[in-house]
């Protein structure tokens, strides 16, 4: 197949391991997003793909052919660095060329036109001849993004470029990128540690920690059916609430309860054998809303007017919860509350290995294409 | 990220990168020292054609020689006294630089250019303007303070000139080091004293000095090595270790032993000697500042 | 008066102490500097003075005038004493030297950054331990290899103990360790070698050391005297500061032609005196001195 692909791919620097038996499959002309916290491995996992580090076991194929201990260079992979990466002595247009003797064929000519094109699409040409330090950080980070452009190799590699960049700067260089990819459609792998970037950015996106890879799916997917705790957590601002608790069968229904609290399930299709244990109870904080009349009451601790939204923070059966409310929904701290939960969605997650069991939302997709092996189903 | 590694991973290219710097200090450093330890327990003849291995007897023979041992002598108080000016006058120099709020880039290059000058151009120029029968100075020298003045005859003479000569020669390294150490003297430090009302001397000594003492101790050193091993052009174009051997450093009976007369064994001894006593001499200066010297702020 | 930040607060201080120094004498620092200065000077000037003038005026002592043999005596002194045939054996020496051991050091600098390989701490530490054997210490069997490798009064054996040095390559080292990692990174993965890695980028991102190191090897290599001494046999193959023993005994009818001797002198002293004037921003930099 074309496209990216790493099979069992592990990184040790002394006893650290970095990157644990990663899985990955990038298809042709996708945008994939490596995502995850701090130490991750999702940088390291993107330099083994270009190079920058070798393997310590594991294979890396571009495109059919098995790059695993291709030098960087022979690999027609660019990449774009969080800190530009620009050589601060040569002019822009002269850090766009620099490598392109070396790393293509290109007749002068074609290469003139090429930098041209690529500085129209990002908009630097009047930027050419000046140097790094005459730029903005947006502008070399264009510039740098240019560096890639004019290579037309095989991948783009982006390892957090939009990291050094002020926030504002940040949300327009993110739908810059978005039309660049619709416009070239080359395979693109890109790092960042921000799941917005993430979700706004994949065609599917990767969910990574502690060097192993939770979860590959489109980012719908990935919000509505997380396959782990993890990812739960972790993908949507704020990520999901998740509360220990106990499932248990009372008469038709299933509840689940914490403290005093209890949640009713709509009783689909939750595995027998949770029944009666503990699990691990997951809502997001946008599908819980107010009801006079819902099992959940509320002791307000913290409001976060957004604008948007309020955020309320509190605690219930004394766990703590995060909702989100209408804007003027007039909740101050001190307030209790009562709350309902969206019925379709819920989740329950193994109380011990942080699995998906249980997603009460009706609608299943088929099954999504993916890497080698499903790994939407668990995640390690 | 310092934890991967590095860029380039071909062994055979770091050596070939290598190869010239290994080759040059393996060849012209390290086998030499290697060689003047062996040569020093030998004795040559007809320049090196001859040699018969006689142990420790060339240290034996330096060690009761009243020639060497006086050079030795003359040497420690040499560096002595060019050290210790070279550094009050840097100080000083470096320090007025420092205050001065007008001027200070000219100021600066007019003090630091001594460091250009070859030490052959000082010899050569106080060769002449000290010259007992043509020089200026020495006229002045003698209506001014009414003595003769005549250092090719009078020993501790021409010590004086050698070391005048020396310190001139030294002071403009002095500077530019003193210069850097005082400018990374923190404002701050600098304005609580000046606010404080205390005077400038005091200001020097407690605050300054200590502060600047990692690098008034390289300078030591420095100033050092170069009373023992950097005046030989001076010797050799103003005094030729005269007159009768009062400014016969060590150097300059080194180079003597080697050169004029064919004694290669003894020569190398000195080599080694010169050697422990730099080393040693540097060694004690390190180790005494580690007692006063502040390395922070 | 009511201080509201730290910016505030330290330009008040710094004003401050501008006052306090403009207060307590300028002047005499002024006079102070100038004095020292002078002093310094005056070797130099009173070089330049006599060496204007005849054998006759340099002999009138106390003749402090511009002599009436104005600039002949540095015709005189490059021509008939070959002063610019010595001049020109320490140009091609010292160029030699700087350029070589500058290349040599960007090598060296180049392996021990950007190359894994074994041995690595061992070989810098070699390096590095050389800084331990000056000159005097290894002179005698460095003359004895010259000799026995039939190099003695040639430039070889003038420039190849030079080449290497370890202050070069560790000041190198240390630049080159502050570039960021991903400038190689983008490098390798355009397929650019090692070495023009370091013609390219390295070597125009240290444009500052490699200048201030230049300067230095120059002015330290044209001032070299006891190895040229001990080396050279041919005169004239001998390097300017050698030249200067050579005209110490030019004069006639037992008079020293001082003024010849000096013009030469000042001739010796000026080129690492332009190269540290016109270098002084680099070389000082290299030095750590803020300009």
């Amino acid at each position: 197949m074309t496209g990216i692909k790493l099979t069992n791919l592990k990184k040790e620097f002394g006893d650290v391991t970095a990157v644990n038996g990663v899985d990955l499959a990038v298809h042709e002309g996708e945008f994939l997003v490596l995502v995850g916290p701090s130490g991750c491995g999702k940088s390291t996992t993107l330099r083994l793909l270009a190079g920058l580090e070798s393997a310590t076991s594991g294979t890396v194929t571009i495109n059919d052919s098995d790059v695993t201990d291709a030098e960087p260079g022979e690999r027609d992979v660019a990449m774009v660095f969080q800190n530009y990466a620009l050589y601060p002595h040569m002019t822009a247009r002269r850090n766009m060329t620099f490598g392109l003797k070396t790393a293509t064929d290109f007749s002068s000519t074609q290469v003139d036109e090429r930098v041209a094109e690529a500085a129209e699409t990002l908009d630097i040409t009047d930027l050419l001849d000046r140097k790094p330090a005459a730029l903005s950080g947006g502008e070399k980070q264009r510039v740098a993004i240019g560096r890639a452009l004019v290579r037309d190799p095989e991948v783009f590699l982006m390892d957090e470029p939009l990291s050094n960049l002020d926030a504002k700067l940040r949300v327009q260089m993110r739908a810059e990128l978005a039309q660049l990819h619709a416009k070239l459609q080359t395979t693109t792998l890109y790092v960042t540690h921000d799941q917005v970037e993430a979700m706004t950015l994949g065609d599917r996106v990767a969910v990574m920690d502690d060097g192993a890879i939770k979860q590959v799916a489109p980012p719908q997917e990935l919000y509505d059916r997380p396959s782990t705790r993890f990812v739960a957590e972790f993908i949507g601002s704020p990520g999901m609430n998740t509360v220990g608790a106990t499932l248990d069968r009372l008469g038709d229904r299933l509840v689940v309860s914490w403290a005093d609290v209890g949640v009713e399930l709509p009783a689909d299709d939750v595995p027998e054998e949770t029944v009666g244990e503990r699990v691990v109870f997951g809502v997001r904080p946008e599908d819980i809303h107010r009801d006079p009349d819902g099992p959940l009451s509320l002791s307000v601790t913290v409001t976060e007017p957004l604008g948007d939204s309020l955020l309320v923070r509190g605690t219930t059966g004394g766990r703590e919860l995060e909702v989100s409310l209408p804007p003027r929904a007039g909740v101050r701290a001190g307030d209790e509350i009562s709350l309902a939960v969206d019925g379709d969605r819920l989740h329950l997650f193994d109380a011990e290995t942080g699995a998906a069991v249980y997603h009460s939302m009706s609608s299943s997709a088929a099954q999504n294409p993916d890497a080698t092996e499903p790994p939407t189903v668990t995640g390690q | 990220m310092s934890t991967h590694e590095n860029a380039y991973q071909s062994t055979r290219g770091a050596y070939l990168l290598l190869l010239p710097t290994l080759a040059v200090i393996l060849a012209f450093l390290y086998y030499p020292t290697v060689q003047t330890l062996r040569l020093s327990l030998y004795k040559t003849f007809l320049f090196g054609q001859r040699s018969s291995f006689v142990g420790l007897d060339n240290f034996a023979t330096l060690a009761t020689s009243g020639t060497y041992l006086r050079s030795v002598g003359l040497t420690f108080l040499f560096a002595a006294i060019v050290v210790t000016t070279t550094l009050v006058v840097g100080f000083a120099v470096a320090f007025l630089i420092y205050e001065v709020t007008d001027g200070k880039a000219a100021y600066m290059i007019a003090a630091i250019w001594p460091y250009a000058l070859p030490t052959a151009v000082a010899g050569t120029v106080f060769l002449f303007l000290a010259h007992p029968s043509v020089g200026i100075y020495t006229h002045y020298i003698e209506s001014w303070f009414g003595i003769e003045f005549d250092w090719f005859t009078s020993g501790w003479q021409a010590f004086v000139v050698l070391a005048v000569a020396a310190v001139w020669k030294q002071v403009g390294y002095n500077v530019i080091f003193m210069l850097a150490a005082m400018n990374k003297v923190p404002a701050s430090l600098n304005e609580a004293v000046e606010l404080d009302g205390v005077e400038t001397w005091r200001r020097l000594v407690r605050v300054y000095v200590p502060l600047m003492s990692p690098t008034l101790v390289f300078l030591v050193v420095m100033n050092t090595i170069y009373a023992f091993f950097g005046t030989f052009a001076l010797i050799d174009l103003m005094t030729q270790g005269g007159p009768t051997n009062a400014t016969n450093f060590m150097i300059y009976q080194l180079f003597r032993d080697a050169f004029q007369f064919d004694n290669l064994g003894l020569a190398s001894a000195q080599s080694i000697i010169l050697f422990v006593v730099v080393g040693g001499l540097t060694y004690v200066q390190l180790r005494v500042s580690d007692e006063y010297a502040h390395y922070g702020a | 008066m009511a201080v509201d930040n730290d910016t505030d607060r330290r330009a008040l201080s710094d004003a401050a102490a501008v006052a306090s120094r403009t207060l307590t004498g300028q002047p005499l620092v002024h006079l102070g500097l100038v004095t020292a200065i002078l002093l310094m000077a005056s070797p130099l000037l009173l070089a330049f003075v006599m060496s204007t003038q005849t054998i006759p005026e340099v002999y009138d002592i106390t003749n402090l005038g511009i002599g009436s043999d104005g600039l002949s005596n540095y015709v005189e002194v490059l021509t008939t004493y070959e002063l610019l045939g010595y001049m020109v054996n320490s140009l091609v020496m010292s160029i030699v030297v700087t350029v070589g051991k500058l290349a040599v050091s960007l090598f060296a600098a180049l392996a021990l950054v950007y190359y894994d390989f074994r041995f690595k701490n061992a070989v810098f530490f070699l390096i590095l331990f050389t800084l331990m054997f000056p000159v005097p210490v290894r002179i005698v069997p460095l003359y004895e290899l010259m000799v026995a490798w039939g190099w003695s009064n040639t430039l070889l054996a003038l420039t190849g103990p030079y080449l290497a040095s370890a202050t070069a390559v560790f000041l190198l080292r240390q630049h080159f360790s502050s570039i960021p990692d991903s400038m190689v990174e983008a490098a390798r993965l355009d397929d650019v070698g090692p070495l023009t890695f370091l013609v390219r980028v390295l070597v125009p991102m240290s444009r500052g050391m490699i200048t201030g190191l230049g300067v230095i090897t120059f002015i330290y290599a044209w001032n070299q005297y006891l190895w040229p001494l001990i080396v050279i046999s041919d005169q004239n193959k001998q390097v300017v500061q050698v030249g200067m023993k050579y005209l110490q005994s030019v004069g006639n009818a037992g008079q020293t032609d001082w003024g010849l001797i000096m013009a030469g002198a000042v001739l010796t002293l000026l080129p690492p005196l332009v190269a540290l004037i016109a270098f002084r921003r680099p070389l000082l930099e290299t030095f750590g001195l803020q300009t």
